[in-house]
């Protein structure tokens, strides 16, 4: 019997299904993933200033004792930064809150409505109110020195210790490891698939599915939210979705290229990717994105296991050799 | 006479290969020209190879099977072999940047998808 699961957390929706025999026990099992999702978000979100991760941003300068999750979590974040040169990085706060982004999303939309926003618009529409681009040419694709290459991880002691002046940003793998951690929980009990805002980890197959069909996942369409692109059969592997028009406000969008230190000015409107997990679906996406399609597809074919579907500025689709093998 | 000493009768000339010969008077041997040939196909069929992303192997002096994939030619008693080698997969990373034509969902299937990707 399938049971599913839908509630608000992390700012955005999380659906859980889990088709499983015994309907009470993959109900508790949810209820318990439910709670596992709102515990990450109290712990490791940067918006609230009891987290484990804000505290941990309070004592920068300094070297931290962290909780395992953590360390993986930051050691996740600290990968994903070094396997895509810098692309993905996690310690770009201060370039979203110059951005406009200083609060969860909703609170930045309520107070744009509240406030019509008056910054300067940039020739791709994004507001530049006071962010410069960053200059320098160390870092591999010719930028600033990257920050989260000057962060300190022991992943035996469980610490952490971060430059003076730098904060840490999880949001980038943070819905990703929620997810595949909720999927191991879910796991035992049947098939299921995990969708935390669009960042999903699909297992086994969906009920009246044949064998080895996984699950059938529609990919929205950015210029038409709720219609749908394609439908992709995700098999016993992760999907995420990253777009230039999802969290979007007047000052630009949360996806800040670090060569600029603006919201990224690029030819694709969304990536979305498919991987082994969802965190590595999750940064796939978001590193293709911000380096715009020819780029994006160059650094794909690299990552292995990795497909992508790319949703072009100028109308047309794009993505690598193998996302045709999971299309319907 | 030791074993390095050539004996020559006659017009000593005549007793030279062809090749000496025909090097004398600054033209190519027969052998010379087949040999040119043969060369001249085996560049050919590597060519060929190679504008079909193949993997080109020369090895001269080793006979190889012929088959569809295998192509030999007979150099004056030694044997050039041209293998070419189409892999099943392709071995680089190969980027494809031409628009993609993506199937439209049909809602005649048996399931409809219950979750979607969506950027958040």
């Amino acid at each position: 019997m399938l049971v599913t699961c839908s509630f608000q957390c992390m700012t955005t929706g999380i659906e859980l299904f889990l088709d499983a025999e015994d309907a009470g026990a993959a109900e508790k099992a949810l209820a318990e993933a439910e709670r596992f999702f709102f515990q990450v978000e109290a712990r490791f979100s940067r918006f609230r200033v009891d987290s484990e991760l804000s505290q941990l941003n309070a004592a920068s300068g300094k070297t931290s004792e962290v909780s395992p999750d953590l360390a993986e979590l930051v050691g996740l974040a600290l990968a994903a930064a070094q396997m895509s040169g810098g692309i993905f990085d996690p310690t770009i706060i201060d370039k979203l809150e110059t951005a406009g982004y200083d609060q969860s999303i909703e609170l930045v939309r309520a107070r744009e409505t509240a406030r019509p926003a008056g910054g300067a618009q940039s020739a791709h529409g994004n507001a530049v109110s006071g962010a410069q681009p960053i200059s320098g040419k160390n870092g591999a694709f010719g930028w600033d020195s990257p920050r989260w290459a000057a962060i300190r991880l022991d992943p035996q002691r469980r610490t952490v210790s971060l430059p003076e002046g730098v904060r840490l940003d999880l949001g980038g793998v943070g819905k990703g490891w929620a997810a595949d951690r909720a999927a191991e929980l879910l796991r035992p009990l049947g098939a299921g698939l995990v969708n935390a805002g669009g960042d999903l980890r699909a297992w086994g197959d969906e009920p009246c599915a044949g064998p080895a069909q996984g699950w059938l996942v529609a990919v929205d369409d950015p210029t038409r939210p709720g219609t749908d692109v394609v439908w992709l059969r995700v098999q016993e592997r992760a999907a995420a979705t990253s777009s230039v028009t999802g969290r979007r406000w007047s000052g630009g969008h949360h996806l800040i290229d670090p060569r600029t230190g603006r919201p990224a000015d690029t030819d694709l409107l969304s990536v979305t990717a498919l991987a082994p997990t969802t965190t590595g679906a999750e940064v796939a996406a978001k590193v293709a994105l911000i380096l715009g399609r020819d780029r994006g597809l160059a650094w794909l074919v690299d990552r292995p296991g990795v497909e992508a579907l790319m949703v072009g500025a100028d109308g047309n689709y794009y993505g690598t050799r193998g996302i045709s093998g999971v299309w319907l | 006479m030791t074993e390095n000493t050539v004996s020559r009768r006659g017009n000593p000339a005549a007793t030279r290969p062809a090749a000496a010969n025909a090097r004398r008077r600054g033209r190519p041997s027969k052998a010379a020209l087949a040999r040119l040939k043969v060369t001249a196909i085996v560049v050919a069929l590597a060519a060929f190879a190679g504008s079909l992303g193949g993997i080109v192997a020369l090895n001269p002096g080793v006979k190889q099977a012929t088959s569809a994939s295998t192509a030999s030619a007979s150099t004056g008693g030694q044997v050039a072999a041209v293998k070419i080698v189409v892999p099943a997969e392709p071995a680089a990373p190969q980027i494809n940047s031409a628009p993609l034509q993506l199937p439209q969902p049909s809602q005649s299937q048996l399931f409809l998808p219950r979750t979607r990707t969506r950027g958040s």
